[in-house]
């Protein structure tokens, strides 16, 4: 090597060095948005209209799941439409994406079967029919739609035979073994009963200034529980089970079994009520323990407006807590579990507080954005009004989402600034959810954004070692919804539970992500399934995604 | 009353005494140069006149009191109770001297000041200036306008005149307008800290924090006393824009510049939380209730901290003093029941909890109520404006 040479490879790791640590020594993130080269361009009709109907600001969401298992997380998109113009409903069209396993997607959404109807909301997917071939449930303003995934790329509307098409406003959904039979039940939040035809005037008009009216203008809905019989079809319960005897507006769901007596129950974050913990106290039997348990409210003893929600141990204490997004002025509310079916409204410890204050927030998503072992947060922003400077000048439509790393001892630290080009871009944010497009062993993510484009963003900031666990159930439901999973590196242990259905009207993949940091073997990796077994791995190597099957520990790996 | 006076001045240990009516004289400045009325004018001299004679007294008073500067802050501090004390430019100087404690020279500099007073000389602007007053009681705001406009143009430093048109555009709905003069004031009268506070209001009131906040500091920057006010509002909006450190800053500056005040302290405190500083928050909770053990946010606010810090036995305490002293406030409640619980003592939490959920209910039902009614009266407005078109 010459010397020019020998300076210029210098320079070269020099900057390689500072490229990789910032000013306080953290790796930068670096999500960059590649939904136009990656084919994924989708652009959400949300039929915007004079007359300002509510639906035209609540939606959508969207999901990853691989519909045609070949271990590339698709994509889903649901569409909007219009509640004032049938010309520009027609507009609208939800959206399949297959992941062609390059960095690129097809838009398969033609040969799919799947057909826009109503005003698309959310979507959960699980395989309700255990035949191995994961499902599709759409929520609308008016009926719901679940589509049954006939393989070959093929899904067929079975929402009649099935009995789930609901019919007033579906928004979060989530599929659940609720009672451990072995196949996936459906829980369906309702919003308000807004008649499109009665649609209020709210705002000043004496000043010619339409809003969306708030959703206490409207009559709450309840929510819907539907259980699966194992014959296609589903009963809904929500009467006997007392599901159906509360009303909400409810938006985010998640279900988790937040008090660790291996029973799923129901969290609902509902917008400007208080929130509902659906607790399991019998067979179909659910009672609300929200403020006991210090999850309904904010610490001032009022609701605040819940929208998107995620359910994790952040905190690494075992223990399930709770994140939900609110309006701006409201602060985003973090519930740390404290154990005996406890919570504590952690927000003003976290560091998450006051950073959140300006901002309207939808989706949520604990996630390990760059696999130091410990859970971070992502929310998607974008302001409920689409003239809010009519309402409050300086305030924005279009928001950028917001990303915080945690440091550790229950404290978060805001890192948006330096999460790369596609954190940046502001938009009105909507659904948020994590997944691992390119198998490379960090999570990317999904932002859906009302009436603007969706944006896919990879992670492409340097990250320690990871591991991702397929699960494949045999006793329990196929893709193990609902179980639970303990990995030990270097004496630490992180929980994953299993969901169908999170954040804002959407769903992460289901393929659990642990971040290893600099462990490249795994001590332990142990699986409580929802039927009960318990499966434990040791010593397993890291950055690869592994496949373990009920009963049969680790079936497949492939690297990284 | 001169009889009275006159025991006052001639009472051995009447320094206190004088004191008091000095500032009453201060109080008595400050309100008739708001010259709200139009016949202030002779009270501006009378207040004068009074500050004088308390003056002689009190200088024959006892050599043990505190500084000048020191009597001077504390009883600027007792006018501006309520309300910060912003005189307009043409007293600004005076003032200045009275806040250091230069209490004769301030009387000299506030006599020259009343003598070109448009108030006390009766300038031709002035009777346009009352006359736009006279409209504006009358709510007749076009003609208000008119007469205030024309007693600028007469008299283009008139504070008077320019802030008073600013809130009759105001209230006749123009806020841009308002807005506009007080930034022409601005331009005018550079020292007016007046214009600063009600232009701070006026951006708050659209919104547009970022500038409220920095009007505010102006406004606070040119407050001779009750600036802790002021710093409260910036480290509110401060808090609003997710600048905890600042929000911190402004209130440790309200603090400081009124300890006495627990209000200051409690909100201090409230802003500490949020940035994840509970021992400071709590120590600021402390002092607010030095001040006032009978200060039901600041209990709350310990009962809080200690609830978050898991100090179950000690929050009960608090929270439950705070419910005592404030029935009504369910967030007080609410943290209590909420510590029962974590102590294991759900009966009577449950009751706590069942009162609070009643209060949200009933909360819930008003507000849904009252967006109803809010919505009908636009409804019927939009209904109105299609029949006349």
């Amino acid at each position: 090597m010459n010397v020019a040479a020998g300076r210029a490879a210098a320079v070269l790791i020099a900057l390689a060095i500072i490229g990789r640590s910032d000013a306080h020594g953290q790796k930068p993130a670096g999500f960059t948005d590649i939904s136009s080269t990656a084919g994924v361009q989708f652009h959400h009709v949300n039929g915007a209209s004079h007359d300002k109907h509510l639906a035209e600001t609540i939606g959508s969401g969207g999901l990853f799941f691989d519909f045609d298992d070949d271990g590339w997380i698709d994509i889903f998109l649901v569409d909007g439409g219009s509640l004032a113009d049938p010309a520009i409903a027609r507009q609208a069209r939800h959206r399949l994406f297959r992941n062609r396993g390059n960095g690129t997607f097809d838009d398969v959404t033609a040969a799919s079967g799947i057909r826009h109807a109503g005003y698309g909301m959310g979507a959960c997917a699980g395989d309700y029919d255990d035949d191995g071939r994961v499902d599709l449930y759409v929520t609308s303003v008016g009926a719901n739609a679940l589509y049954r995934n006939t393989g070959g790329g093929s899904f067929k509307d079975v929402t009649r035979e099935a009995h789930v098409a609901g019919g007033s406003w579906g928004t979060g959904c989530a599929f659940a073994d609720l009672d451990k039979d072995g196949d996936l039940d459906l829980f369906v939040a309702n919003y308000v009963s807004a008649d499109a035809a009665r649609n209020p005037y709210c705002g000043n008009a004496r000043l010619n200034a339409r809003f969306y009216c708030h959703p206490l203008n409207f009559e709450p809905l309840p929510n819907v529980l539907y259980r699966n019989e194992g014959n296609g079809t589903f009963t809904d319960v929500s009467r006997e089970s007392g599901i159906g005897a509360l009303r909400g507006n409810g938006l985010g769901v998640v279900i988790a079994d937040y008090d660790d007596d291996s029973w799923p129950d129901i969290f609902v974050a509902n917008d400007s009520v208080p929130n509902v913990l659906f607790h399991r106290t019998g067979s179909w039997r659910y009672e609300d323990v929200a403020l006991r348990a210090g999850v309904a409210v904010a610490t001032d003893g009022t609701a605040r407006a819940g929208m998107g929600t995620d359910a994790a141990d952040y905190d690494g204490d075992g223990r399930l807590d709770l994140v939900v997004t609110n309006l701006d002025f409201e602060m985003f509310s973090l519930f740390r579990g404290l154990g005996d079916r406890l919570f504590t409204y952690a927000t003003p410890e976290s560091g998450i507080g006051a950073a959140t204050l300006p901002f309207v927030g939808f989706g949520a998503v604990f996630l390990d954005f760059d696999n130091d072992g410990l859970l971070d947060v992502a929310f998607a922003n974008g302001h409920m009004l689409d003239n809010p400077t009519q309402f409050r000048a300086g305030a924005s439509h279009a928001q950028r989402k917001l990303l915080f790393r945690n440091m550790g001892s229950r404290r978060f630290s805001n890192v948006t600034s330096r999460a790369g080009a596609g954190f940046a871009l502001e938009k009105v944010g909507r659904g948020l959810v994590a997944g691992d497009i390119d198998n490379d062993g960090d999570l990317d993510l999904l932002v859906t954004n009302n009436g603007e484009n969706a944006d896919l963003l990879r992670n492409d900031g340097p990250a320690g070692h990871a591991l991702v666990v397929r699960l494949i159930g045999t006793r329990s439901n196929r893709n193990g919804i609902g179980a639970r999973l303990r990995l030990t590196v270097a004496g630490r242990t992180q929980l994953r539970e299993v969901k169908a259905g999170s954040s804002y009207l959407g769903q992460n993949d289901v393929r659990q992500h642990f971040g290893l940091g600099d462990g490249t073997r795994v001590d332990r990796l142990e699986v409580r399934w929802p039927s009960g077994r318990v499966d434990v791995v040791q010593d397993l190597p890291a950055d690869a995604i592994v496949s373990v099957r009920e009963g049969s520990g680790v079936v497949d790996r492939k690297p990284f | 009353m001169a009889a009275c006076v006159a025991v006052v001045l001639s009472t051995p240990g009447a320094a206190t005494a004088q004191r008091a009516v000095f500032f009453q004289g201060v109080a008595e400045l400050a309100e008739a140069a708001e010259g709200i009325y139009g016949d202030e004018g002779p009270q501006v001299l009378r207040a004068l006149d009074t500050m004088s004679r308390a003056l002689d007294g009190w200088n024959r008073g006892s050599a043990n009191e505190p500084a000048p500067g020191v009597q001077a802050k504390r009883g600027l501090e007792e006018v501006a109770k309520g309300t910060p004390l912003l005189p307009l430019a043409v007293y600004r100087q005076g003032f200045d001297q009275l806040a250091r404690g230069e209490f004769r020279p301030a009387i000299e500099t506030l006599r020259r000041a009343a003598s070109s007073d448009p108030l006390v000389t009766g300038v031709p602007s002035e009777a346009r200036r009352l006359q736009g007053l006279v409209y504006f009681a009358q709510s007749e705001l076009e003609r208000s306008i008119e007469q205030l406009e024309a007693a600028i143009r007469l008299s283009p430093g008139d504070e008077r005149s320019r802030l008073a048109l600013s809130r009759v555009l105001s209230a006749a709905g123009r806020d841009v307008d308002a807005q506009r003069v007080l930034e022409d004031t601005l331009r005018v009268i550079p020292a007016s800290g007046r214009a600063h506070w009600w232009l701070a209001t006026s951006y708050e009131h659209v919104n547009r924090f970022a500038d409220a906040r920095h009007e505010f500091e102006e406004a606070a920057a040119n407050a001779v006393a009750g600036r802790s006010y002021l710093l409260a509002t910036v480290g509110r909006l401060a808090s609003g824009a997710a600048d905890g450190a600042g929000a911190v800053d402004a209130l440790a500056r309200a603090v400081a510049g009124d300890p006495a005040n627990p209000a200051w302290h409690r909100l201090l405190a409230g802003a500490l939380v949020l940035e994840d500083r509970p021992d400071d928050a709590l120590a600021e909770f402390a002092a607010a209730l030095r001040i006032d053990p009978r200060d039901a946010g600041a209990h709350f606010g310990v009962g809080q901290i200690h609830l978050n810090a898991g100090r179950n036995v000690d929050a009960v305490a608090a929270l439950r003093r705070a419910t005592e002293l404030n029935a009504d406030a369910i967030e007080a409640e609410y943290a209590l029941a909420t510590a029962l619980t974590r102590l294991g003592n759900s009966r009577e939490a449950a009751r706590h909890f069942e009162h609070v959920e009643q209060v949200q209910r009933q909360r819930l039902a008003d507000r849904r109520r009252q967006l109803l009614l809010d919505t009908s009266r636009e409804e019927a407005a939009v209904r109105r404006g299609s029949t006349a078109r």
